[in-house]
């Protein structure tokens, strides 16, 4: 299973209503997961447990929604209920090894085709801090438009978007606005950044579209969950692999021997890669040497017992 | 592939023409307007100081006041001043801040900053913000909001453009200044699964 491909999730399949498409798999406090769009479910942002199926595994249930936490009332006047992303997690029931971390689908451009066996996109990096500049670009896959790139317009933009006309009505304070090509069906797909050859970074996940005026589609905007809001909505996650990060590597830049006696003092530093988070040092040690305190304690132990 | 490239061309060209909106001649330093008239619910205030798409937005501004926002151009990242006396020392922290993805091993190679003349600073925008999200809202035809750190500008989305002349209207009883908001009509955002 890889990010960009199609899902269904919302309903019992009928091959007709729920198609989007998965955003990317990651892991959250160890749990097996991909994030898709909330609205893809039944219930726009709440958490309904949703079964998701997967047209490629003989219609087999894959997962099952599992985070979706509640639209809250919006902050500022007469605007109903807002979340900060349009995004769900749902935790695989499959094996981990049909499970492809850190791996997108990569269609040719412009096509709906999406051939896994062909050609992949690899996770490297997510953009959790903050989105690309504005007018950086973008690239998404979803199952209807295929691979699409475009400029960003806008970032974290607050939408009041309604689920289909006459549905429920939430404002996403946190979209990005991008030039592409989108429809239905292309709602949870993966949105990145190329940062080398096939190697991307990911900035979120498809939302939707917004088209004007007056039943005519003149100008048509696409908009992506960005994915800090993303992170802040699902917790924290690890979308590429080794889950963990690089391995914790430390060492001790400085001198190794010290002169007796000398009093220009000494300078150590601590080398730190890798691992999670930020570091917290703590310093242990123990002196030692024929004129260090380790020899004078010593001398003290071995003090003669008194006769 | 070729209508790929087409609609490439075509974004930057509106790249183009959104950057021309930054006119550097027309710009100058607004760090002494007036402060909102409108109250701002706390609760508002705090989602807003806290969206998390905007926190390296944030940490530029604590860390030189003067910053206006930042976006892509062609071959450089562009970093919006109120002062351009500021210009080295803001140079100076964007470079040891810029924006990048957290990502597995080395980051690639990044853009030269370039410093620009920018009217407002993000501080200026984003209390503004809490201040006409709070008049306009709750009015007909609002859609969303944009704090548009390309245009220097409030950006207010609307579904078709019926309601703009209630919003500006609501919006004349602030001190925002008129030209620190634009209006976009954007149509009515509707989520669509097949």
């Amino acid at each position: 299973m890889q990010g960009g491909f199609d899902v269904y999730a919302g309903y019992e399949h009928n091959g007709q209503k729920g198609a989007c498409t998965i955003g990317f798999n990651a892991q959250i406090e160890g749990n097996n997961v991909f994030v898709t769009a909330s609205h893809c479910s039944h219930a726009f942002t709440s958490l309904d447990s949703d079964t998701a199926f997967h047209s490629g595994v003989a219609w087999a249930p894959i997962a099952r929604e599992w985070r979706d936490p509640p639209a809250f009332n919006c902050p500022f006047p007469w605007s109903g209920l807002c979340r900060l992303s349009d995004a769900a997690a749902f935790r695989y029931d499959i094996s981990a090894d049909s499970i492809d971390f850190g791996i997108i689908a990569q269609p040719y451009l412009e096509t709906i085709q999406i051939n896994p066996a062909d050609s992949i996109f690899e996770v490297v990096g997510k953009w959790s801090a903050n989105p690309p500049p504005q007018y950086s670009t973008l690239y998404h896959i979803g199952i209807d438009q295929g691979f699409q790139g475009g400029f960003l317009m806008s970032t974290c933009s607050a939408v009041k978007f309604k689920y289909e006309q006459g549905g429920p009505e939430r404002t996403i304070l946190c979209v990005n606005k991008y030039a592409t090509d989108s429809d239905t069906g292309d709602s949870g797909g993966p949105v990145f950044t190329i940062e080398s050859d096939d190697e991307v970074a990911l900035t979120g996940i498809h939302t939707g579209r917004t088209q004007c005026c007056f039943g005519v589609p003149i100008l048509v905007d696409h908009w992506c969950t960005d994915f800090a809001a993303i992170e802040a909505d699902l917790g924290s996650m690890w979308v590429w692999e080794p889950f963990g990060g690089d391995p914790l590597t430390a060492e001790i830049d400085g001198p190794s021997d010290v002169p007796p006696y000398y009093t220009e003092g000494c300078e150590w530093w601590a080398n730190v890669s890798g691992g999670t988070g930020s570091y917290t040092y703590e310093w242990m040690g123990w002196p030692g040497g024929r004129h260090g305190l380790l020899l004078r304690l010593r001398r003290r132990d071995r003090r003669p017992a008194l006769a | 592939m070729t209508r790929y490239l087409a609609r490439l061309g075509l974004a930057c060209t509106l790249v183009t023409a959104v950057g021309a909106c930054v006119d550097e001649r027309a710009l100058s330093s607004a760090t002494d307007l007036p402060a909102q008239t409108a109250f701002v619910e706390p609760r508002l205030q705090q989602v807003l100081d806290n969206l998390p798409g905007e926190r390296l937005l944030r940490e530029l501004s604590d860390a030189d006041p003067s910053f206006g926002g930042y976006f892509a151009d062609a071959d450089s990242l562009v970093v919006l001043t109120t002062d351009l006396g500021r210009a080295e020392s803001l140079r100076a922290v964007t470079e040891a801040k810029r924006p990048r993805p957290d990502r597995r091993g080395l980051s690639a190679s990044s853009r030269p900053i370039a410093i620009r003349q920018g009217r407002y600073t993000f501080r200026q925008l984003a209390r503004w913000r809490g201040v006409a999200l709070t008049l306009v809202a709750g009015l007909p035809d609002f859609a969303g909001f944009d704090l548009d750190e390309g245009r220097n500008r409030l950006v207010v989305f609307l579904t078709d453009g019926s309601g703009e002349d209630a919003m500006r209207s609501a919006l004349s009883d602030s001190s925002i200044p008129d030209d620190a908001i634009t209006y976009e009509i954007i149509g009515e955002p509707i989520l669509e699964t097949t």
